[in-house]
C-alpha cells in the first residue's frame, strides 16, 4: 500500500503540510513531524481510524531526544501500523501529551519522562513510574551518571576523584579506615 | 482505697465510657453501622499479585472505589543493560523478562535484530520457532487457567494443568537443556536442531492434550462456582479496550481481532491455517475462556507445522558471533501469549545496540486495571488482575 492511499483516506485538513508517510526499511510506515505538529498529526491519524496506541519511547542523542510513537488502526480495512517520529531539543524537552486522545499513553509517557526526562505538556499525572520519586537524573540518557549515589565505607557521601588522579581518594580512604581500626 | 471502692470507681468510669460511645441518632439512621472509606495496601509481597505489584485500594465497604497502582519493584534496567552488551549477549536477558513465556521473548528480540541486520532465517528454523513458540503459548495459557481457578478457590484444576505444562517443560529440556530460561532461539535461527523423535513426542502430546481440553473446559470453565465468580464481572467494551491500549487476549475478548500473527505476519504463519479467537462481552469469563480456545488453535498450528517442516540447516550461514549491523533502526514484534511484544532497536554501527525499547504487553494491559475494576468487589479485583495475566518481569523490565 502506498502512502498516497493512507493520506487520501486521512482527514487531510488536520494533517501538517510537510507530513508524508514513507515506508522505511525495518520499521514499516513512518511519519516524521515537527514537535509542534505532533498533536495535529495525532488528531489527524486518529480521525483516519488509528485507534490503538502501542507505545512511545525515546532515543537519546547528544543534543536532542528522538521520540518514537507507534499507533495502529483496527478500523481501517487495510490493517496497518504507523510509527510517528519527532524530536525535542535537550535544552527544552517539552512536547504535547497524547493522553487526551488515547488513555493508553498515560503510563508510556510517564515511563519516557522517568527514563529520558521528556516533559509531556498536558499529562494529568506526570510522575516517575519505575524509579523512586526522589531519584536524581534520567537513567536512559547517555550522559546519566549515578556518582552522587556513591557512599564511602564510613557512610559519608563523597564525590569520586577525577580520572587523572585516582590515587588521592584511595590514599585518603585507606588512611581513614586505619584510624577506625 | 479499698478494693470495693476501686471496683465502684471503675464501674463509674465504665458507665462514662459507655455513654461516650453511645450511638447517636445519625448513626442509628445508618442502620447502626459507622462507615468510612478505607485505604488498603495490596502488596508488594502478596500471593495473589502475580509478582511484586503494589496498589493502594480505596474501599467503601466491599466496593473498591479507587485503585492507585504503583509499579517498579522489579525494575532491573534491561534497556540500559542492553546498551552495554553485544547483540548476541542480550538474548539471555530477554528470558528474564516474561519468565512464563521466555521462548517468545527470545523470538521477538531475534526478529528485530534480524530485521536490523537483514538476516534470512532458514525455513526449518522458522518452523522450529513456530512449534516451540506455540508450545510456549499453550504452557503459558495453562498457567493462566490454573491460577485463575486457584484465585477463585478451585485447587484441583491447578494440578491437572501443571501436569500438562510439565510435559511441555520436559520437551523443552530435551531441546535446549533448560526448563524456564531457554535461550534457545538465537539470531539467525535456533541454537541446535531437534533431537531424534522429538517431533513424534510433540505430536503425541498435542493429540493427547486436544482430547483432554474437552474435559478441562468442563472441569474449570463449566464449573458452576467459577461461572458465578467470573461471568459479568468487570466488563470492558471494545472502545474502552482500544482507548486503554490493551493487546492480546484481553483485547480480543472485547471483539477486536488484533493478532500480530494475522495483521503483521511474520515467520511462516501465512502458510498455516488457524483462526483468531474473538469473544464479545469482555468480562472476566471471556478473558479466561479465550485462553482455552487459543490453546486449541495452537494445537492446530503445531499439527500443521509438524506436517510441513522441511529438512535443512537451522542457523543462517555467515552470522558472526560478534554481529555488527549497519546504522539504522528496526522494529520487530510478535504475538506473545500476553499480547503484542515488540522490540525497537537503534544501531549506530557498533557491536552494541545504541538504544533498545522493549514494548511489553503486560505493561500496557496492567494500566487498564483501575478503569476495569473500580466499582467492583474487592475480591473480584484479584480475579480481574488475574485475567489480565501480567508478568511483572515484563511490566517493570
Amino acid at each position: 500500500m502506498s502512502d498516497e492511499i493512507i493520506l487520501s483516506e486521512q482527514n487531510n485538513g488536520n494533517m501538517p503540510e510537510k507530513g508524508t508517510i514513507v515506508d522505511e526499511k525495518g520499521l514499516g510506515y513512518t511519519l516524521t513531524v515537527d514537535r509542534k505538529d505532533l498533536l495535529k498529526a495525532a488528531i489527524g491519524l486518529k480521525a483516519a481510524g488509528f485507534d490503538l496506541f502501542l507505545f512511545v519511547s525515546g532515543v537519546d542523542y547528544p543534543d536532542r531526544i528522538k521520540l518514537v510513537y507507534r499507533i495502529y488502526s483496527t478500523k481501517r480495512r487495510n490493517k496497518v501500523g504507523v510509527i510517528i517520529k519527532t524530536e525535542v531539543p535537550k535544552s527544552d524537552p517539552v512536547i504535547d501529551s497524547l493522553v487526551p486522545l488515547w488513555s493508553a499513553a498515560n503510563w508510556h509517557e510517564r515511563e519516557t519522562y522517568d527514563l529520558f526526562g521528556v516533559i509531556f505538556k498536558g499529562h494529568p499525572d506526570l510522575r516517575r513510574i519505575f524509579m523512586p520519586q526522589d531519584w536524581i537524573g534520567h537513567p536512559l540518557r547517555k550522559d546519566y551518571s549515578d556518582d552522587h549515589m556513591l557512599v564511602m565505607d564510613d557512610g559519608i557521601k563523597e564525590k569520586p576523584a577525577a580520572k587523572d588522579e585516582p590515587t588521592a581518594v584511595h590514599k585518603e580512604n585507606t588512611g581513614r579506615s586505619d584510624k577506625n581500626e | 482505697m479499698s478494693k470495693l471502692e476501686e471496683m465502684k470507681t471503675s464501674k463509674e468510669k465504665l458507665d462514662e465510657l459507655e455513654k461516650e460511645f453511645e450511638l447517636d441518632e445519625t448513626t442509628e439512621n445508618n442502620r447502626g453501622i459507622r462507615t468510612e472509606e478505607l485505604t488498603i495496601h495490596f502488596g508488594p509481597q502478596h500471593p495473589s499479585a502475580h509478582g511484586v505489584f503494589h496498589a493502594i485500594f480505596h474501599v467503601d465497604g466491599e466496593i473498591v472505589t479507587k485503585i492507585e497502582p504503583d509499579i517498579g519493584y522489579l525494575h532491573r534496567c534491561f534497556e540500559k543493560i542492553a546498551e552495554n552488551r553485544t547483540y548476541a549477549q542480550f538474548v539471555p536477558y530477554t528470558d528474564r523478562m516474561d519468565y512464563v513465556a521466555s521462548m517468545t521473548n527470545n523470538w521477538a528480540y531475534c526478529l528485530a535484530v534480524e530485521k536490523l541486520a537483514d538476516i534470512e532465517v532458514p525455513e526449518r528454523a522458522e518452523y522450529i520457532r513456530v512449534i516451540v513458540g506455540e508450545l510456549q503459548r499453550i504452557a503459558s495459557h495453562l498457567v493462566f487457567l490454573s491460577t485463575a481457578g486457584l484465585e477463585a478457590g478451585a485447587i484441583t484444576p491447578f494440578v491437572y494443568f501443571f501436569d500438562d505444562r510439565e510435559e511441555i517443560l520436559s520437551l523443552y529440556e530435551k531441546v535446549c537443556g533448560a526448563r524456564l530460561t531457554y535461550n534457545y532461539i538465537k539470531i539467525g535461527g535456533v541454537r541446535a536442531d531437534l533431537p531424534d523423535g522429538w517431533l513424534d513426542e510433540t505430536l503425541a502430546f498435542v493429540t493427547k492434550l486436544k482430547e483432554k481440553m474437552y474435559d478441562y473446559d468442563r472441569l474449570l470453565l463449566g464449573n458452576y462456582i467459577f461461572k458465578k465468580r467470573f461471568i459479568g464481572v468487570a466488563p470492558f467494551s471494545a472502545e474502552q479496550a482500544l482507548d486503554w491500549g490493551l493487546t492480546g487476549p484481553p483485547l480480543r475478548s472485547t471483539g477486536v481481532a488484533y493478532d500480530v500473527r494475522k495483521v503483521d505476519p511474520y515467520s511462516v504463519y501465512p502458510r498455516l491455517d488457524f483462526d483468531v479467537v474473538v469473544r464479545f462481552k469482555g468480562d472476566n469469563y471471556d478473558r479466561a475462556y479465550i485462553r482455552s480456545d487459543e490453546i486449541k488453535q495452537s494445537i492446530r498450528i503445531i499439527e500443521q507445522a509438524i506436517e510441513q517442516i522441511p529438512e535443512g540447516p537451522v542457523i543462517a550461514k555467515g552470522v558472526p558471533n560478534l554481529l555488527t549491523p549497519p546504522v539504522g533502526e528496526a522494529y520487530g514484534h510478535i504475538e506473545s501469549p500476553r499480547g503484542d511484544l515488540g522490540y525497537y532497536i537503534v544501531s549506530d554501527g557498533t557491536p552494541k545496540p545504541y538504544q533498545v525499547k522493549i514494548q511489553g504487553p503486560s505493561f500496557g494491559n496492567l494500566q487498564a486495571l483501575p478503569a476495569m475494576s473500580e466499582g467492583t468487589y474487592f475480591g473480584d479485583v484479584i480475579l480481574t488482575l488475574g485475567t489480565l495475566d501480567p508478568v511483572f518481569g515484563e511490566v517493570d523490565r
